[in-house]
């Protein structure tokens, strides 16, 4: 009842794909993806589940780069600032350089959570969606 | 009647209640400084009978409280009266909970003997600020939807037990059913269960001590009944009247967008009396955050609790006195630092713009004859043409294109347009626009294009030319002709807002196509028209129409549009930047469908 939401496994992640990388174009900025995931949320079972969003930017021919958008400071979604080419966040004017480290003087603990990428044979671009703990140094997945 | 009261007094002891809470003493008589308990009372009191009315219309699940929220705000007679008293009568809480604390330390209310109480009404402060947050997240908006996550995630950095603290707060890794349930068990039943009890002893104990009277007293004693009462009634009604002023002045309260944890939101803040601690928490930098989450205001509270011990003597008085104030200076000065920031924040003027935008839009649809399905009122927004149409088109089609000299949600390009502006795209105006030798090479038409400013040795194209050198020179006649063409073509692409104009100009536009396939202005000796071959230019056969505009961003490079001539403009269809549904959205949002 009480304290049941303790004795339920800690979530790890889950790959989800968010695009092929004919979709993303060498130099083009950052795009934000919606992350959809399949998953029950206490007794409805959603096949799409909308749980966040990230930003993927293609780096070369067969890198991607993968933000999960959730300020690492307090959760709230930074944006991408074309003008200025850098992320920001809303909230606590945490802002990120364009490959995700803290600008100083900066709220935010750590620099934006990159999250595992891969790129399947079939050109699919597949992301490890996951949250991480706010407010601290280290990149601890949520428990 | 008297008769009835004796029968009534003999079984209850009513007499003795009345008379026991009427008279009671007060030291120097009546004064307006004594008012605010009693508003406080009357506060709560509206907020336990305006709250069980909601509850009676709420629904805490993630697929419904928006919706049950949205049907009490919009749909529900007096829904909006209803919940706009309860949300207004929460903002005005606070004043009166701050001016009721300020008279308690400044005429050294909370001295001893009086600690206890003085313990109580902190607590009942902190339950109301508890009860304020809990009460956020209910609608399951955008905004109390982003507020509250930062909350939680603030409640993860509490020392040792935080992670286990925040999983159940929100009830789940993730915020779902469980969030809103776990919220609503708090805000309508633990917390004011509390405040019940804390408020009987507040009480209790008030009546146990008596009125401290602000000295010197000016007046000689008299009992609460009539003159404190009258006053008490008096500042009642004005605080009453004070709430159903904002409820009628905000038109009730607000409701954002339904709540979408994939659809970031700039404009989240919390309530205005939160806005202190929200602007405070800036100031710290990495993990020095917990100093300003939790250990500096722990301290101020700590404080808050000391009053009572230190009061004993007159310097702790006069210390209690300085804490109070510089208390007060320091939540009106960070308050009114982060109203200024985002006054000056024109990012944030733009996201409180589209969160207006989207809140009324999602309105707009709940309400339609589609009504909210099943899976609730989100699904309405992620298919609807008009909320995703600009957030594609900022996204996909704004590095290059802009509409109506934005980048479709507002906001400027970084760097200048290099194709045209879109917005309405095949209509009367636009197309005049283009064919008008003065326009053509601005940045709204082919100003940033090859078509205008080709390689070195090459010429403007073949259509910038003849705009500039042979449309430049039309006489009446060929300007009469040209209008026709234009109906014509924009007839083409059967735009919903034309509809009318082209049934009502039915006859011109005929002449316009029968001038178009009878090759007038030369215009099909390159275009392409229903059953005229032309050339290589692009195709006028359904110009701008949504099937032409759909196969044209799939391919523009397709022989039927530019051809090897395209101007850098990517194949969306042929890639996966934009998904078929993606297209359908941006389209039927371009043409206004």
């Amino acid at each position: 009842m009480l304290l049941g939401p303790l004795a339920r496994p800690a979530p790890d992640g889950s790959w989800v794909q968010l695009t092929k990388l004919d979709g993303l174009a060498v130099g083009a900025p950052p795009r934000l993806y919606q992350v959809f995931i399949e998953r029950t949320d206490a007794w409805t079972r959603h096949a799409r589940n909308a749980v966040g969003s990230v930003f993927l930017e293609r780096l070369d021919a067969k890198t991607v780069r993968a933000f999960q958008a959730a300020c690492p400071h307090l959760g709230c979604s930074v944006e991408w600032r074309g003008d200025q080419k850098h992320f920001f966040c809303p909230c606590h004017n945490s802002a990120f350089s364009h490959d995700g480290a803290i600008i100083p003087p900066s709220p935010s603990a750590r620099g934006l959570d990159a999250l595992d990428v891969a790129i399947h044979e079939d050109g699919g671009v597949w992301v490890k969606f996951q949250d991480f703990k706010a407010g601290v140094k280290e990149k601890l997945p949520v428990a | 009647m008297k008769a009835l009261f004796d029968w009534l007094d003999d079984r209850t002891g009513i007499r003795k209640l009345v008379r026991g809470a009427l008279y009671e003493h007060v030291p120097g008589g009546a004064r307006w400084r004594y008012v605010w308990g009693s508003t406080l009372t009357l506060a709560i009191t509206v907020q336990f009978i305006t709250g069980i009315f909601l509850w009676m219309n709420y629904s805490p699940s993630a697929q419904s409280a928006w919706e049950s929220v949205y049907y009490i705000n919009d749909v529900m007679p007096g829904g909006w009266l209803l919940r706009g008293i309860h949300h207004y009568m929460a903002q005005l809480m606070v004043p009166l909970l701050v001016l009721h604390f300020m008279q308690v330390v400044i005429d050294g209310a909370y001295k001893a003997p009086r600690e206890i109480n003085f313990w109580f009404g902190l607590g009942l402060l902190m339950l109301t600020l508890a009860i304020s947050v809990t009460g956020y997240l209910l609608p399951w908006d955008q905004r109390g939807y982003w507020s509250t996550k930062v909350v939680t995630n603030l409640i993860s950095g509490v020392p040792v037990i935080g992670d286990s603290l925040q999983r159940l707060v929100v009830g789940d890794a993730n915020y779902g059913h469980h969030t809103l349930t776990r919220f609503f068990a708090m805000h309508a039943g633990v917390l004011p269960a509390l405040l019940v009890l804390l408020i009987a002893g507040h009480v209790a104990l008030f009546r146990k001590h008596g009125l401290t009277a602000k000295q010197p007293k000016k007046k000689p004693d008299a009992m609460f009944w009539p003159d404190q009462v009258l006053m008490d009634a008096i500042a009642s009604l004005a605080v009453i009247a004070a709430v159903l002023g904002l409820v009628w002045w905000f038109k009730g309260a607000e409701l954002g967008a339904p709540a979408n944890p994939a659809e970031p939101y700039s404009a989240a803040r919390p309530d205005w009396y939160f806005m202190s601690l929200f602007q405070f928490l800036k100031f710290f930098e990495g993990e020095r955050i917990i100093w300003g989450s939790l250990i500096i205001p722990g301290i101020i509270f700590l404080l808050l609790m000391l009053m009572p011990l230190l009061g004993r003597w007159r310097l702790g008085h006069r210390f209690n006195l300085f804490v109070l104030f510089a208390g007060l200076a320091g939540f009106g000065v960070l308050t009114a630092m982060a109203f200024t920031h985002d006054a000056r924040d024109s990012h944030y003027h733009a996201a409180v713009a589209q969160a207006r935008m989207d809140a009324a839009r999602a309105k707009e649809l709940a309400t339609s004859r589609k009504g909210i399905p099943t899976e609730g009122a989100l699904a309405l927004l992620r298919d609807d043409p008009l909320t995703q149409g600009p957030r594609l088109f900022a996204s996909q089609c704004a590095s290059c294109h802009t509409y109506s000299g934005h980048d479709g949600l507002g906001a400027p390009l970084p760097e200048p347009p290099s194709a045209p502006d879109l917005a309405g795209f095949g209509s009367r105006d636009w197309l005049r626009g283009f064919m008008d030798p003065a326009q053509i090479e601005t940045l709204k038409y082919f100003g940033g294009t090859v078509f205008v400013h080709p390689k070195p040795g090459d010429k403007k194209s073949r259509m910038v030319r003849f705009i500039l050198e042979d449309v430049a020179k039309y006489g009446a006649e060929e300007k009469a002709q040209l209008e026709k063409i234009i109906l014509a073509l924009s007839a083409e692409a059967k735009l919903p807002a034309q509809k009318e104009a082209d049934l009502r100009d039915a006859a011109q536009i005929e002449e316009g196509r029968k001038l178009l396939k009878d090759l007038a202005l030369d215009c099909t000796d390159c275009h392409r028209f229903h059953d005229v071959e032309g050339g290589k230019a692009p195709d006028f056969t359904g110009y701008g129409s949504h099937e032409w505009l759909v196969e044209f961003t799939k391919n523009p490079a397709h022989e039927r549009f530019y051809g090897k001539r395209n101007d850098r403009m990517p194949a969306f269809g042929e890639t996966s930047r934009l998904t078929a549904r993606e297209l359908e959205l941006l389209i039927r949002w371009l043409r206004k469908e």
